[in-house]
């Protein structure tokens, strides 16, 4: 079906190359990612299964995106459907109405093949189809768990798993055509504190015994309030959850090759070129999509541009800025991976309890509200920590609120800030010095 | 161009699904069990400039359906497909179906509420001056061209990116109780992001103007105003390098409209929506404090539909009209933002407050337009616009609102918040602080950060008229759908202790 349909609408768009249109425009090239997706989902919301907000949810959808190619740098962008065939003379029309010229737009893939990466779990597909009962099982286990084990009685919870056959191909000659069975769980207890498993595949026992264990032994901690024991200028520990998150939101943004060159980003062009030393010397930011069954992997973007492992920075200093073709093209550089997955690589102690011990008291951060809010351009941030953990002498004492604010460049910058190992997470927690007040 | 191109009367592209309708009807009558069935038909364009130069222009459209089956003991499941036919609806009920017997069989929670309910038909098709697919694209890249142009013309510190989005939406909702209604939430926006930098430091801040038609663009009146906050925008960015941060602490503080519709956004709203109610703090043993004091005596809060309003919608997406509601009326809680599944349990009558971001999504209880109203406001004669600080701090001293050398204040330009309803906390941000005075001093923005129950309670003055096209998207459970709201032109918050702003160690 999926590629029944890609193989017709490739036939459709080759019909039209070289042919001048009415509206004067002549088709040079195209290039469209398809995804055929079927996914099952379950839901428990106050420790209720499957009610009117969490049902059993079945849902297929075939789209993705269309990108044309016309002559005198004129190029149109649409998003596909399965209806796009059926009413392909409507479509047809509204492209050439809705291209645009751009002197950098961007070249096609000329046909190779992108690395083999695997990705499919062949167990999700009796899942979709209702043969396996698995998110029920899961759903019930994590809620029994969290009940016997540590005494939580309200859980929020969500278990989906998707089929998606992935076909990406061009007027080159490119092609490439994979499947891939994305797993995400979610498990929050007493509206406190929650963790994710995120792969492409189903989870393993001891996969779902950490999701229960790291979820519950963190939410009791986070039950037992205390009053903030001091304000000022504090370390404070970002969770290796919440160090992603800083990291999204004030290191990748600022690497997006679009606002780099649109003088939007924290960093120039310029700093790129000059390689300029923005962080600490051991300090290195990794791309990488080519990690067997994870969830940031992948074959090849949606323009062609084969997966990888790339450096976007090295050493502390800036390597290259996210580039899609067109940034590529416009700055003279190669176009990279996107980030499906990102990895900080600096020197880290071996556990969070490591990084108590190296400070007589300190904030240990699992939640913030307000991240997206923050200025990215800036670095500077300025969050409530709704879910804060107070630790003194190695020593958990209890759950505190405090507002954080601070430079989350600065603490990439300076040598004092430690990092620590997780061996469930991709990125490291995270301690330096930030201002805190009640 | 000034014609109003749709009526009551008009046919819409979900009036051809007769046949999906019929079909499903008689599918849930075999099977014995009710369903809300909800086609969807959206169309949108989105245009960006970058520093004068076209990004991208793209177009998009979902067509699709979701059919969420109840059995007759209660148990529910759903399936969504982008195949709208009679047969794909047949299809989808009875694999709906099988699913809702999986939740029996794990025990899965019941709800009959879906069938209690009276049925409706009903038509509600909004009339717009300038429709999608009214202009060109040609004129609109030229129109949005020259917004970004002249703004970017003001400092050459500053990089623009302007986007425009127009989305052309329609709904069919059918129950098997014989309800079939038909509504369209056409939206539109013009954005612009300003990027301010100079040597390593570097401000962003943004303006926008809202509606739901290409009148966002065309209308001159829409224009002037775009530009007129635009220009404010723009100047801040630039003034933000300079800027230093502020202190933490707890403030006096004033807060411009859409700052106020974060607050009633994130700090009240989502507390109110019922479907959070066994949590949330408006809610004692899963019931909603109705009648309880919440607020200042002065404050009212309103949630409700606006025709013309970006986040317009008149009817649930379980085909239940949605109501104007007032939350809090003086300072007493008075009603909740209640969906079908949740409204009996919180104790409050249903006001059709479910929405959905897409067909394949199941509806949540959610905020419209959303306002926070003050009794006796203080008169204000400057459009909001064409108001500096300085005029502010005047007004301020006018009214007494303010001493001599008092420290207040003024958190201007929302940049978004979030809520754990459950804690009661609530934060949102601002692009800039003033510290009022005869020369206000600027500051960079900081986290407003709160309780629910304290900031209300610290509302003393509003001042201004209404001004309610604040918009946003809400990301409520992972589904985006607009939001917008507003207040008086400004509120005035008396310092407390459960409010802080964040900033540097003091």
């Amino acid at each position: 079906m999926t590629e029944k349909f890609a193989d017709e609408l490739a036939a459709v768009l080759d019909k039209q190359l070289g042919r001048v249109q009415p509206s004067g425009l002549e088709l040079r090239g195209w290039r469209f990612d398809l995804h055929d997706l079927r996914l099952l989902e379950v839901g428990i919301k106050y420790s209720r299964l499957g009610g009117p907000y969490t049902s059993p949810s079945y849902k297929e959808d075939l789209g993705g995106e269309v990108f044309l190619h016309w002559n005198n740098n004129r190029y149109s962008s649409g998003k596909l459907d399965r209806h796009v065939l059926q009413e392909f003379a409507t479509h047809w029309d509204l492209w050439q109405r809705t291209a645009y010229t751009d002197e950098d737009g961007p070249e096609l893939a000329e046909p190779y093949n992108p690395p083999e990466i695997p990705l499919e779990d062949a167990g999700v597909y009796p899942i979709i189809q209702g043969e396996n009962r698995l998110p029920f099982t899961v759903l019930a286990q994590l809620q029994q768990g969290l009940v016997e084990q540590y005494g939580l009685h309200k859980m929020d919870a969500r278990f989906k798993v998707t089929a998606d056959r992935r076909i990406v191909r061009n007027s080159l000659g490119f092609a490439v055509d994979y499947r891939q069975t994305p797993v995400q769980i979610f498990a929050e207890a007493e509206d406190t504190f929650g963790e994710a498993f995120a792969e492409k595949r189903l989870p393993k026992p001891e996969e779902i015994s950490h999701l229960i264990n790291y979820v519950g032994e963190v939410t009791n901690y986070l039950r037992q309030e205390i009053t903030l024991p001091a304000t000022g200028r504090l370390p404070i520990i970002l969770a290796p959850a919440v160090t992603e998150a800083f990291l999204a939101q004030f290191l990748l943004h600022n690497l997006q090759g679009s606002l780099v060159a649109n003088r939007q980003s924290a960093f120039a062009i310029g700093d790129f070129q000059e390689k300029r030393q923005v962080f600490r010397p051991d300090l290195a930011l990794v791309v990488d999509g080519t990690r067997p069954m994870r969830a940031g992997s992948y074959r090849c973007t949606a323009e062609g541009v084969a997966t990888g492992r790339i450096e976007l920075i090295r050493g502390g200093r800036l390597q290259t800025p996210i580039l899609s073709r067109k940034y590529a093209k416009r700055l003279g550089m190669v176009p990279t991976p996107v980030p499906g997955a990102f990895l900080l690589e600096v020197p880290m102690v071996e556990s969070l309890e490591a990084l108590y011990a190296r400070v007589p008291r300190c904030l240990v951060v699992h939640s913030v509200l307000g991240l997206h809010t923050q200025d990215a351009s800036s670095g500077i941030f300025s969050l409530t920590a709704d879910q804060c953990l107070w630790v003194e002498s190695g020593e958990i004492k209890g759950k505190v609120k405090a507002v954080i604010a601070g430079n989350f460049f600065a603490a990439l910058a300076s040598k004092e800030t430690l990092f620590a190992k997780s061996a469930w997470d991709d990125n490291p927690a995270c301690l330096f010095v930030a201002d805190v007040a009640k | 161009m000034e014609r109003p191109v749709r009526g009551l009367t008009e046919r819409l592209r979900v009036d051809v699904h007769n046949d999906v309708v019929e079909r499903a009807r008689r599918v849930a009558a075999e099977l014995n069990c009710g369903y809300i069935l909800r086609l969807q038909d959206k169309k949108e364009t989105l245009v960006n400039i970058n520093n004068g130069r076209t990004e991208e222009i793209a177009t998009g459209s979902l067509v699709g359906m979701g059919v969420q089956v109840f059995t007759a003991e209660g148990f529910s499941g759903f399936a969504s497909s982008d195949l709208v036919s009679a047969q794909a609806v047949e299809d989808l009920l009875k694999r709906a179906f099988t699913l809702a017997r999986y939740a029996k069989e794990a025990g899965g929670e019941m709800s009959r509420a879906l069938f209690g309910l009276a049925p409706h038909q009903e038509r509600r098709i909004l009339p717009l001056r300038y429709p999608y697919g009214s202009l060109g694209l040609d004129r609109v890249e030229q129109e949005l061209g020259a917004i970004n142009k002249e703004l970017q013309s003001l400092d050459q510190r500053l990089s623009v990116r302007t986007i425009h989005r127009l989305v052309d939406e329609e709904w069919r909702i059918a129950r098997h109780d014989g309800t079939d209604v038909v509504f369209n939430t056409p939206r539109a926006f013009v954005y612009n992001t300003f990027t301010a930098k100079e040597g390593q430091e570097t401000a962003t801040t943004f303006a926008n103007i809202p509606g739901s038609d290409l009148a966002v663009l065309l209308d001159p009146e829409f224009r002037q105003r775009l530009m007129k906050r635009s220009r404010k925008a723009a100047q801040l960015a630039v003034a933000l390098l300079s800027a230093g941060r502020i202190k933490s602490g707890h403030y006096k503080l004033v807060i411009d409209y859409p700052l106020a519709k974060g607050l009633a956004h994130e700090a009240f709203g989502h507390a109110a929506e019922t479907d959070g109610m066994e949590t949330s703090i408006l809610g004692r043993n899963g019931r909603m404090r109705v009648g309880e004091q919440v607020a200042s005596s002065i404050v009212s809060i309103i949630d409700g539909p606006v025709e013309g309003d970006y986040a317009y919608q008149p009817i649930s997406a379980n085909g239940i009209p949605r109501e104007t509601v007032t939350i809090v009326e003086n300072g007493v809680l008075k009603a909740g933002l209640a969906d079908l599944f949740s409204a009996e349990a919180a104790g409050v009558p249903v006001t059709g407050a479910g929405r959905v971001e897409s067909c394949h999504h199941l509806p949540l209880a959610r905020m419209t337009n959303i306002r926070i109203q003050v009794a006796n406001p203080y008169p204000v004669e400057k459009p909001f616009e064409d108001l500096t600080p300085a005029d502010l701090y005047e007004l301020l001293r006018k009214y007494n609102l303010m001493e001599p050398g008092e420290e207040v204040l003024y958190l201007s330009g929302f940049q978004g918040g979030q809520v754990n309803p459950a804690f009661g906390n609530f934060v949102f941000n601002c692009s800039g602080i003033y510290r009022l005075g005869e020369k206000p001093v600027l500051y960079r923005g900081a986290i407003f950060s709160g309780q629910i129950l304290s900031a209300l309670q610290a509302v003393i003055a509003g001042l201004g008229p209404i001004q309610i096209d604040a918009m946003g998207t809400c990301g409520k459970l992972f589904q985006g759908v607009p939001s917008s709201g507003g207040s008086h032109y400004f509120l005035v918050l008396k310092a407390d202790e459960e409010i802080t702003i964040g900033g540097e160690a003091q």
